[in-house]
């Protein structure tokens, strides 16, 4: 039995350790705001936090993240989140919206660590999101006014 | 309040019989990739197409006064949502806050695309073209319907009644009701049979822009995709397909794969061998443990370079004309300079962010699906067929789609095909869930053609263009399809060459003929199908005879527009915007391009800095003129979202074949556009009052060929071949 | 991001083909070897202003024990291990070691 310990709430979960956390987040918790892109960590699109870092849950195995805090975009919280989700409906940042959780969780990330981000910042800390549809114009300018919200 | 049923009142039966009228007329006048301009569907049908508009089957208030406009398109991304609830907004006098949107059913009855005939589907930059009339028409006749209801409440004139932000007011007296109050009446009320729609002047929400009604799901992970949706008892299947287009199974051993632990089952489809499990991760490993031997004799065996190779020796002969004009032989014969060139372009995959799925569940009346639906109609035909049904025993739960470019409306129903293929060999004892994992997708087929162009274009002394040769070598995307009969004229699929003959510039004497190369890699269209290499042929071939003649060629684009006048002012205003004409210094260079597609005109302006073999494509100026900017933030997005989405193409993606089969697999050998790369973007509306055409396409076709011609103004060299292979320049 | 969001401490993930192990990290850049000479690379391994402050034993400890070297005899899925056997190579490290760490010129 794993015991994954989810948005505040604790999961116990017969299933082998190797399993990505990505599947046991949707198909075991139903928590399909995290995504499926690729499935090799190559797209972001399942991008969780764990332990206040960003995680591509498709890479990390539920054995490696059990007893872990693991946050999914549907319970994302605080003052940095608020200004990023803000920021995004603001601008409507968003197309398909498919990689925007993963999108939104990563840019939480960066702006925890740092509040005032340059454009290569953005580069840097967003380069393993990829957005088929192109939003990356938004997304950028969503951050930096997520920033200055923050201000 | 809403009601999908036609035995309700004459009013209904009068919106119904007109439609029903139109799409009689409209069968076989499908158009998709709008092959025929509008003011030729106009002209030829004696009117545009009229749908019902009868506010039950688009519309339902809610007694907390909300308003859902219920969407017979499609939502990809492309904003389409937003727009058909904005057309039904404004003419109702709906307050935007309380506006939502839900998909509506699958029925053709009554939510054909006006422009594929009796089809329902999204498709071809049409979705805003096609609704334009019938989505305003359905708000106002339901701000008649409330108007009615309330003078007969009020026991007043209708005349002096308003409704605005969804409030019914009596302006005499002050009487207030809102929507929601009076829905139930309103909504029971004859609909109209003469309905006025607002003048421009008097728009309050089209025009502006207004917060997207997708916009909160897709922030909060609470918008649900297919790929999210699950029903009790469901097991989920994933397919091992062969690894060369046309072979088949010839046997498989699942003894290993059923002792994955949640493997349920493993049966064999057309579509090739599935595996079943109680989850995802199951299926997939259960896949991988399972043994499969091809029987290749049907297969595509060649490497890209055959195939290309067999092109070159196809273009020895002549192919399929299409219609031209002039004498292009004799315009070549006296021209003072000529350039040929042979120009290539590779398979492309769509590779949408959310894989290909779907949900089906099987009864003994009919079956349900839960998919991302692009063309419901013939998603419903295919499954109807595979399960022994009638299509309307196909009930279709349309859901958002995590990106389409295209892949989601299939020929062939492909994946909705596999759903049914599925369910129908476990005897639909459970519900299905089929998913495509990233690698599927990328190796999975239906992707845009490998195509070849050969030009041969020259000027007179005086610099004009004197004639043009142009032959082009793809797989049709159309023949061998349901759909062959409308988009195959003369024998030519107007999708392979859209943007050359039927090109606005007043080319006098133009020949393009066609081969049809044949293979049994499925092919589809992609997010501007034909004009995503035609653009880069043309317009990188207009900038070659423009220095050529040593004219601008900007200039030059604009002396071959001056009979479209419309067309023109894109070409200026681009230019104007993006200071073109001004030293860019050096290192750097500046390219135009111009295209026409989907009735909608777009120019771009390129700026590259290029160093040896490291090109940064620094800013793109784009301006658009699409009619009517429903929502110009949308329509930006739209734009933003083509070049992000078409950047990658230009500078690296490919599907290369070896002896038969696919060479990439994921996003790392095929990577789409990252943040890094992104230019910044500057995108101008022509303010227009003409009706809206499309904008989900019409960004793509310029883009690859702005920046080739910026790079050829940096460095002198010429890119012919797209991905760009710039190993030459280091 | 830090090498542990994608790579997990417990080992190699077989579905997304991520590589794992303990300590998961690059190496320090002192330790780039690639393309050095036998020779260079002797040198190289043997320094402990390079090698992370290593002894003789502690360098065989380094290829017996650590996580990370033994890795690259389980790499995962698509990938091939050391083409030498682990055992050997500790063989080799503890005679090189007895015999003085002697180098090529």
């Amino acid at each position: 039995m794993i015991t994954l310990k989810v948005n505040g709430e604790s999961h116990e979960l017969d299933v082998s350790p190797e399993m990505p956390l990505l599947w046991a987040l949707r198909d075991r918790l139903h928590l399909t705001g995290t995504k499926f892109g690729c499935g090799r960590a190559m797209c972001g699109a399942c991008t969780v936090h764990i332990d206040g870092e960003a995680a591509r849950s498709c890479s990390i195995m539920v054995g490696e993240a059990a007893g872990k805090t693991i946050t999914t975009i549907e319970a994302i919280s605080g003052k940095v989140a608020e200004a990023v989700t803000s920021a995004w409906q603001r601008l409507d940042v968003v197309q398909c919206g498919y990689c925007q959780s993963g999108q939104i969780m990563s840019a939480i990330v960066l702006l925890n660590g740092n509040k005032t981000p340059t454009d290569e910042d953005i580069d840097l800390s967003m380069e393993g999101n990829i957005c088929r549809c192109g939003t990356y114009v938004r997304i950028r300018h969503a951050i930096h006014e997520a920033a200055k919200s923050l201000a | 309040m809403s009601t999908s049923n036609f035995s309700n009142s004459g009013a209904v039966d009068n919106s119904r019989r007109d439609f029903l009228k139109s799409a009689a007329a409209a069968a076989g006048a499908f158009i998709i990739g709008t092959y025929v301009s509008f003011p030729d569907v106009a002209g030829a049908q004696g009117g545009f197409p009229q749908g019902p508009y009868d506010p039950n089957l688009f519309l339902r208030i809610g007694a907390d006064n909300s308003v859902t406009v219920l969407s017979k398109h499609f939502e990809m991304g492309q904003g389409v949502t937003t727009g058909l609830a904005t057309m039904v907004a404004e003419e109702l006098g709906a307050d935007w806050s309380g506006v939502r949107f839900e998909f509506a059913a699958a029925d053709a009855r009554i939510y054909n695309n006006l422009l594929f005939g009796p089809l329902m589907g999204t498709g071809g930059s049409s979705s805003m073209a096609e609704s334009w009339e019938q989505m305003r028409k359905v708000g106002a006749a339901a701000r008649m319907m409330f108007i009615a209801a309330a003078a007969a409440k009020w026991n007043v004139p209708g005349s002096e009644i308003t409704v605005e932000k969804s409030v019914v007011t009596h302006t005499r007296s002050g009487r207030k009701a809102n929507l929601g109050e009076l829905a139930v009446d309103a909504m029971h009320m004859p609909v109209p049979k003469d309905v006025a729609l607002k003048p421009a002047k008097d728009w309050n929400l089209i025009g502006t822009k207004l917060p997207r009604l997708d916009t909160p799901g897709k922030t909060t992970g609470k918008a649900i995709f297919a790929l999210d949706m699950t029903r009790p008892g469901m097991l989920t299947a994933v397919i091992k397909r062969p690894d060369r287009f046309g072979a088949k199974v010839a046997s498989f051993d699942s003894t290993e794969t059923k002792k994955i632990d949640g493997v349920v089952d493993v049966v064999q489809v057309p579509a090739g061998v599935a595996v079943l499990a109680k989850d995802t991760w199951s299926a997939i490993r259960g896949r991988e443990a399972l043994k499969v031997t091809w029987d290749d004799s049907g297969a595509e065996k060649r490497s890209t370079a055959e195939m290309l190779e067999s092109y070159r020796q196809m273009m020895k002969q002549p192919g399929i004309s299409a219609e031209g004009r002039g004498d292009a032989a004799a315009g070549l014969a006296r021209a003072a300079k000529t350039v040929e060139a042979e120009y290539t372009f590779p398979f492309l995959a769509h590779a949408p962010m959310e894989p290909m799925n779907g949900v089906i569940e099987l009864r003994s009346d009919g079956a349900e699906i839960w998919s991302g639906s692009q063309l419901q109609s013939l998603d419903q035909m295919v499954a109807a067929q595979i399960l022994g049904m009638k299509p309307e025993q196909i009930k279709i739960n349309t859901l958002l789609g995590g990106g389409s470019f295209g892949r989601r409306a299939s020929t062939t129903a492909d994946w909705t095909a596999e759903m049914a293929q599925v369910v129908k060999a476990i005897g639909g004892r459970a519900p299905v869930h089929v998913v495509w994992t990233r690698e599927d997708d990328i190796r999975g087929g239906f992707y845009r053609p490998m195509v070849m162009h050969r030009v041969k274009a020259g000027i007179d002394a005086s610099g004009q263009i004197s004639g043009w040769q142009h032959t082009v070598v793809s797989k049709s995307i159309f023949k061998g399809t349901g759909l062959e009969a409308m988009a195959v004229k003369g024998g030519v699929d107007n999708s392979t060459i859209e943007g050359i003959a039927d090109t606005p510039y007043s080319l006098a004497n133009l020949a393009v003929d066609v081969h049809d190369a044949e293979t049994p890699i499925t092919v589809l269209w992609f997010r501007s199908v034909g004009n995503t290499h035609t653009a880069y042929v043309m317009e990188t071939m207009m900038d070659e005879l423009a220095h050529l003649a040593g004219k601008d060629p900007v200039a030059l684009r604009l002396a071959l527009l001056t009979k479209q006048p419309r067309y023109a002012e894109v070409v200026r205003l681009a230019a104007e915007k993006s200071g073109w004409g001004q030293s860019t210094g050096s290192g750097r260079g500046r390219g135009f391009a111009f295209h026409h597609s989907f009735n909608t005109s777009v120019a771009m302006v390129a700026d590259v800095s290029v160093n040896q073999a490291k090109l940064k494509v620094e800013r793109i100026v784009a301006a658009v003129d699409c009619g009517v900017a429903i929502d110009p933030d949308v329509v930006t997005a739209q734009i933003e979202g083509a070049i992000g989405f078409a950047l990658s193409i230009a500078l690296r993606n490919q599907l290369t074949f070896k002896d038969g089969r696919v060479e990439q697999s994921n996003f790392d050998d095929y990577e789409p556009t990252r943040m890094r790369e992104m230019p910044k973007v500057e995108v101008h509306i022509v303010k227009s009052t003409e009706r809206p055409t499309g904008i989900g396409e019409p960004g793509v076709p310029p883009l690859a060929p702005a920046i080739a011609n910026a790079i050829a103004a940096a460095t002198g060299k010429r890119l012919r071949a797209l991905p760009f292979d710039l190993s030459a320049f280091a | 991001m830090r090498c542990g969001n994608c790579h997990n401490d417990i080992g190699n993930n077989p579905t997304s083909g991520t590589p794992g192990g303990l300590h998961w990290q690059l190496a320090p850049v002192s330790m780039l070897w690639q393309g050095l000479s036998s020779a260079d690379l002797c040198r190289a391994v043997k320094d402990p202003k390079l090698n992370g402050n290593r002894d003789g034993e502690a360098l065989i400890k380094h290829m017996e024990d650590e996580p990370l070297v033994l890795y690259g005899w389980h790499p995962g899925k698509g990938r091939e291990p050391v083409p030498i056997p682990h055992e050997k190579v500790v063989e080799y490290m503890k005679i090189w070691v007895a015999g003085g760490m002697a180098c090529p010129n």
